[in-house]
């Protein structure tokens, strides 16, 4: 408890707070705008934000000294998770506020939600492995820009739609396709997590 | 007696040190990883073949305006604040942070450039195309060309100055991502909200809204647009597009000179606040007659070329 308190102490609280907030302030206005093409494009914006706000979690720039500590990359790792879960119920909250005043959206959208998440914190963790303490800066802008690319040009539309709009459409490949996104973010996340003595197991441990 | 005649070096070494540096800066926007992905995507989008109902012609400029003009904005406000934790090393030297703030100014020409490149080879496409006798609505060719041409160049300009200014004002982490959504969200609230919506588009409000944000959309096909029929009718909404270009011209000075008030003192600082006195007068009365000019309600054209004014919803 007292060492998860000292980590969260030291989570940039700021631009992952005003990015959540962000995130529930355009769901708010994707609401109040109905079923338009405005509505669809806010809420699209919304999950970018909700993605760079989850690239700050992994900010540590006392990296040298806590890398010191008798706690696992892994162990602090969890710990930082945990503040994922600020945009993530932010975004939640507003996505099933959405989905029962509109058609727009529907619950199904968490998934969707979660994996924009994961995004982010994996661009974290990528950068942060290749020798940046605090990547936040940097990772939001490409966990934003990637997720916004994704989700706005639709690339496997042709098999799969990324955001289809609306309650059961298209779900079934949409669920699969965020799943794996999921699945690849933790094992990538499992991967840059590894303790630095251990690099040739999947463990993380000597 | 002789009388020797100096040079005035403190003058021409400013200049020569603000092209150095404009020129080093320039080479870091060019190469930046973030400003060539937009580029070449701005350009992909640019090229791309179109589909005959939507995006229709009022979304084009978005190409540009998006991959250039925003993400440059990013890019400026990131190379602005680069230097952040070289602080103390960079303060100590001998040139100004105006001048410095100059050179990154100067330094947005590149995306300037680049928009203006992507914006004139869709315009060139658009205009070599076939399209259907509605396609611009109630736009003639000067309408069409600041719409497709000259709006998407200053916003390539105006995105990437915004950025500095930016990085010169606001200091925490994010700060780029939350302003260039708040830019986003603004305008499409601007652009669509106010036209397609329940809201009385022909209001003066919902006019002036419509032409607020330093990017608009000026029409929509039936692919978009929930009032229009089925039938490739086009809308064009309200508002002068030559007058909100004007408008744009003046909210980019402005980002100059807030961008070029940071460090500024005496007597510079004393210009730059009667030039922003003057740019947003000007800003002010083009945001008027952008508001009031054109269109005084949405029109809609049908793919026959009759034009009537659009019916509000409810």
């Amino acid at each position: 408890m007292a060492m998860a308190t000292v980590l969260l102490r030291a989570v940039p609280w700021l631009p992952v707070s005003v990015l959540a907030a962000a995130t529930g302030l355009l769901l708010g206005l994707a609401g109040m705008l109905g079923e338009s093409f405005a509505a669809y494009w806010l809420v699209l914006l919304s999950l970018s934000l909700a993605s760079a706000s989850a690239s700050f979690v992994l900010d540590e720039d006392a990296e040298a000294v806590v890398d010191a500590t008798p706690t696992s990359t892994r162990r602090r790792l969890a710990g930082r998770l945990v503040v994922v879960g600020v945009p993530g119920l932010v975004g939640t909250v507003g996505l099933l506020t959405l989905g029962r005043s509109t058609d727009l959206v529907g619950e199904r959208f968490v998934l969707v939600l979660a994996g924009c998440l994961f995004i982010g914190v994996v661009a974290a963790a990528v950068l942060r492995r290749s020798g940046r303490p605090a990547p936040g800066d940097l990772a939001a802008v490409v966990a934003a820009v990637a997720t916004a690319l994704l989700l706005g040009a639709d690339p496997l539309g042709r098999w799969v739609s990324v955001l289809p709009g609306g309650h059961g459409r298209d779900w079934a490949g949409t669920a699969a396709l965020w799943s794996g996104v999921i699945l690849a973010a933790t094992l990538v996340l499992l991967w840059t997590s590894r303790d630095p003595a251990a690099r040739h197991t999947w463990t993380g441990r000597p | 007696m002789s009388t020797i005649l100096l040079p005035r070096p403190a003058s021409g070494r400013t200049r020569s040190t603000l092209g150095t540096l404009a020129r080093i800066e320039a080479r870091r926007f060019a190469r930046h990883p973030l400003f060539l992905f937009g580029a070449v995507l701005g350009l992909w989008a640019a090229t791309t073949t179109r589909d005959e109902v939507s995006p229709s012609v009022f979304d084009y400029p978005a190409g540009p305006a998006f991959f250039v003009g925003l993400l440059g904005f990013v890019v400026a406000y990131r190379l602005t604040t680069s230097t952040r934790t070289s602080a103390e090393a960079v303060d100590g030297c001998p040139v100004a942070t105006p001048v410095r703030t100059a050179a990154l100014a100067l330094a947005c020409l590149v995306p300037f450039a680049a928009g203006t490149v992507i914006a004139a080879l869709e315009f060139g496409l658009v205009r070599s195309a076939a399209l259907p006798v509605n396609a611009w609505g109630t736009y003639g060719n000067v309408d069409s060309a600041m719409i497709l041409l000259v709006g998407p160049a200053v916003m390539c300009l105006g995105g990437p100055l915004l950025g500095v200014a930016a990085g010169r004002w606001v200091r925490f982490p994010g700060a780029a991502l939350l302003l260039a959504a708040l830019l986003v969200a603004g305008s499409m609230l601007a652009g669509f909200a106010t036209m397609e919506t329940a809201l009385p588009a022909d209001s003066v409000a919902m006019r002036v809204a419509h032409v607020l944000t330093p990017y608009t959309v000026f029409g929509s096909t039936a692919g978009e647009s929930q009032f229009a029929p089925a039938d490739r009718a086009v809308v064009s909404y309200t508002g002068s597009p030559a007058w909100y270009v004007a408008y744009l011209v003046c909210l980019t000075g402005l980002a100059l000179v807030a961008a070029l008030l940071s460090g500024a003192e005496g007597g510079l600082r004393r210009r730059l606040h009667r030039l922003a006195m003057v740019l947003t007068l000007s800003a002010v009365g083009c945001l008027a007659f952008a508001a009031l000019g054109g269109n005084q309600a949405p029109m809609l054209t049908q793919h026959d070329g009759t034009t009537v004014v659009r019916v509000p919803a409810g």
